[in-house]
């Protein structure tokens, strides 16, 4: 098994990187975004004689197509800070699916077609928490 | 209950985003062919920083 992400930063941020702001579009009206980002620094972590970390890189393509209207989402100000509620949002119920490869020390992967949402989840929208509510 | 699937993991966001779970299959360089799954994420929008700056960008967890 191999596991890519991209590491917990000091502050607690986890699995997040800084991607080119091109690498992502999203149109609401047409319900449709797509994310494409080459190179992606991730780290792959492991347990061999205790924990582990190598660097990995992935490439990723995905198109999201929304297959409901939007509807809205989140509690607001409505709930503590913490609920996982926190948020208003603006989201449509969507199919993604795309392509994903990653190279990790002297070991590649490529998706094979059809990987998708379809036994999974997706959605796409808008946001705002903390301080943007 | 409502589900309330939110997809930013940073907090002083307003962003445009986009969630999936993605499932499927992969080949390895070895030959051998893997099951897939992806959590992918992506946001664009104004974040306010550690220093109370707002600043905007682009952020995906993978």
């Amino acid at each position: 098994m191999h596991d890519l992400n991209g590491g917990i930063h000091p502050n607690g941020l986890f699995w997040t990187v800084a991607v080119p702001r091109s690498a992502f579009s999203l149109n609401v009206h047409a319900g449709r975004a797509r994310l494409r980002a080459r190179g992606v620094p991730l780290i792959e972590t492991f347990v061999c004689g205790g924990p582990n970390a190598v660097p990995a890189v992935a490439d990723v393509d995905v198109v999201w197509d929304a297959v409901e209207a939007p509807a809205d989402r989140g509690l607001g100000n409505g709930v503590p800070p913490t609920d996982p509620g926190a948020f208003v949002g603006r989201f449509a119920r969507a199919r993604a699916a795309g392509s994903f490869s990653g190279t990790i020390l002297g070991f590649e992967f490529r998706s094979l077609p059809g990987a998708s949402s379809d036994p999974g989840f997706a959605q796409i929208g808008t946001e705002r928490n903390g301080v943007f509510i | 209950m409502r589900l309330q699937p939110e997809p930013a993991v940073i907090t002083d966001l307003h962003a445009a985003t986009a969630l999936a779970y993605v499932v499927g299959r992969a080949r390895g360089s070895d030959g051998v062919e893997y099951g897939l799954e992806v959590d992918v994420r992506v946001s664009e929008g104004i974040y306010r920083a550690r220093d109370g700056s707002r600043n905007r960008g682009t952020f995906a967890l993978l």
